[in-house]
C-alpha cells in the first residue's frame, strides 16, 4: 500500500512523454518517469521516495524489444531482465541479468529501470560499460545519443525530464570473450557483495565493478595498468590506486571482506585471461 | 495517452472476465484484486516483491502483483489461483501434499504453472531458477519439487 496520492500517465511516444512531464513540473508538481517500477513502488510504499505524478514509459514503442542494425544491436530501455537475456543476441548480457532479482521479478525490472535506479548496484550497466555502449536519451528538447562511459559517472548524467530510451551495442563486439564473477553473502538470490565483469578483446581486458564502491564502475586507468603489468601479484598490491572511491562497508559486509573478495576474483579473472606469469 | 487522477472506474480482465473496480492510482495490484475485487488468492506476504506469495499471471507471465500499480494491468490478462480449474499442478501439489501452512501455495502454483506452459521440458535448473522466485516458510521445499515433477509428467513434458 503506498500511502500517498499521485497521479499516473501513461504516454503513446517520446514527445508526449516529454512534454506532460515538462507541464506537470510548470505546475508545481514532482513528476517520476518509470517502466517496471519494482524500486519505485517498494521505495513509494516504505516512504522513501515522494512523487506528485508517475509517468508509465512502457507504451513507448521504441523504447521496447531490441533491433539489429549495420551499426549494432539496439536494446530498448522498457527490455526487461529476462526479455534480455533471452535476446540472446549477447550472452553476455544474459549472463550478467539473470543474476538480478529472481526470474519473477525479472519480468518487470527494466534495463532502463536497473540501470537508472537509486540502488547502489545496477548491474544490468556492466557489460554495457564494457561494449562501449551508445545510451539515447529523450527530452523536451529531443533526443540524443552519448557514449554511455562519457554519460555515466557514479550516476548516469540526466537533466530534469529527461529518461533513457534504449542502448547501442557495436555488433563487433559479439565475439568478445566475457566472464564474470559474482559473490553474495547467503542466498543466491541477494545483493551482490562484488561483481566483476570482465571482457577480452584486440585492446586487451576491461573490467567493470558493482558492489564495491557505492556505485559501479568501470576504470580505464584500472584496465590500463592490468594490460600493461604482466605480474598479478603486483596489480592485485597496486589495485586500489585505480578504483574510484572508498569500498563499501555495510550490514552486508565489511569493507576489509569486501577487498579480500575483490582481489581474490580479480585474481581469478586475470589467470583465466592466461595473464598469470 | 491515458491518465488517471483520483478514483476512477478501471476495467480488468482478469481470468477471462471483464471485471471493473474503482482505484486509485496508488492502489496496487494485490490491493484490488482482494479488497475490490474479492479475489483473495493471491496472498499479501511481504509486499515488497521478495516472497512470491502474490504471484499473478500477466499475460502468462508470472509477476509479484504486490510491486504492480492496478492501473497498470489495464490492457493485460490477468489470471489468478482462481482462474486455474484442475491444472495438472493443481493436482500434483494435492497428490504430493506440497503444502503445510498453504500460504505460499498459490504464488507457488502460478508460478509453476506458468513454468510448465512456457518451459514443459523445464530441468531441474531452470525449475530452480523460476521457483527459486517464491519462499515457503514453512520449508516444505522437497514435496514442491516432487509437485513440479510430477505435474511435467502429467502434462506430458518430460
Amino acid at each position: 500500500m503506498i500511502s500517498f496520492d499521485f497521479e499516473y500517465y501513461r504516454p503513446d511516444d517520446i514527445k508526449e512523454a516529454a512534454e506532460v512531464y515538462a507541464q506537470l513540473q510548470k505546475d508545481g508538481k514532482n513528476p517520476l518517469y518509470f517502466s517496471g517500477g519494482t524500486e519505485v513502488i517498494t521505495m513509494a510504499r516504505k516512504g522513501t521516495l515522494k512523487f506528485d505524478a508517475l509517468i508509465d514509459l512502457k507504451n513507448i514503442k521504441e523504447m521496447n524489444g531490441y533491433r539489429e542494425d549495420e551499426d549494432g544491436i539496439y536494446f530498448g530501455a522498457n527490455m526487461t531482465l529476462n526479455e534480455a537475456a533471452e535476446a540472446k543476441v549477447f550472452p553476455f548480457i544474459g549472463e550478467v541479468v539473470r543474476t538480478i532479482g529472481d526470474h519473477t521479478i525479472r519480468n518487470r525490472i527494466t534495463l532502463g529501470g536497473n540501470i537508472c535506479g537509486r540502488l547502489p548496484y545496477r548491474e544490468a550497466l556492466l557489460p554495457f560499460l564494457l561494449y562501449d555502449a551508445q545510451v539515447y536519451i529523450a527530452g523536451i528538447n529531443g533526443k540524443k545519443a552519448l557514449p554511455l562511459n562519457e554519460a555515466f559517472n557514479k550516476r548516469l548524467s540526466l537533466s530534469a525530464g529527461e529518461f533513457v530510451v534504449g542502448f547501442k551495442v557495436a555488433g563487433k563486439f559479439k565475439n568478445s570473450k566475457y566472464q564474470s564473477i559474482r559473490k553474495v553473502r547467503t542466498s543466491e538470490i541477494d545483493y551482490p557483495l562484488l561483481h566483476i565483469a570482465s571482457i577480452k578483446d584486440e585492446e586487451g581486458i576491461k573490467i567493470a565493478v558493482s558492489g564495491l564502491c557505492a556505485f559501479p564502475f568501470r576504470s580505464y586507468e584500472l584496465e590500463k595498468y592490468v594490460n600493461g603489468t604482466p605480474n598479478t601479484v603486483e596489480i592485485i598490491n597496486n589495485v586500489y590506486r585505480f578504483i574510484p572511491a572508498s569500498v563499501k562497508e555495510d550490514n552486508l559486509a565489511t569493507a576489509e571482506y569486501r577487498k579480500a573478495l575483490f582481489e581474490m576474483s580479480l585474481e581469478k579473472i586475470l589467470e583465466k585471461w592466461g595473464e598469470v606469469k | 495517452m491515458k491518465s488517471y487522477k483520483g478514483y476512477t472506474q478501471l476495467v480488468l480482465r482478469i481470468n477471462g472476465q471483464m471485471r471493473k473496480a474503482v482505484v486509485s492510482p496508488n492502489d496496487t495490484l494485490l490491493y484490488v484484486l482482494r479488497e475490490k475485487l474479492g479475489l483473495t488468492g493471491a496472498k499479501p506476504g511481504c509486499e515488497n516483491g521478495d516472497c512470491g506469495a502474490c504471484t499473478v499471471l500477466m499475460d502468462g507471465k508470472p509477476v509479484k502483483s504486490c510491486i504492480i500499480l492496478a492501473v497498470e494491468a489495464e490492457g493485460h490478462e490477468i489470471t489468478t489461483i482462481e482462474g486455474l480449474k484442475d491444472t495438472p499442478i493443481q493436482r500434483a501439489f494435492v497428490e504430493e501434499s506440497a503444502f503445510q501452512c498453504g500460504y505460499c501455495t498459490p504464488g507457488f502454483i502460478m508460478n509453476a504453472h506458468a513454468m510448465l506452459n512456457t518451459v514443459p521440458d523445464a530441468d531441474d535448473h531452470t525449475i530452480k531458477e523460476w521457483l527459486s522466485s517464491n519462499i515457503c516458510r514453512c520449508t516444505g521445499y522437497e514435496e514442491i519439487k516432487r509437485a513440479v515433477a510430477k505435474a511435467q509428467k502429467i502434462a506430458g513434458g518430460v
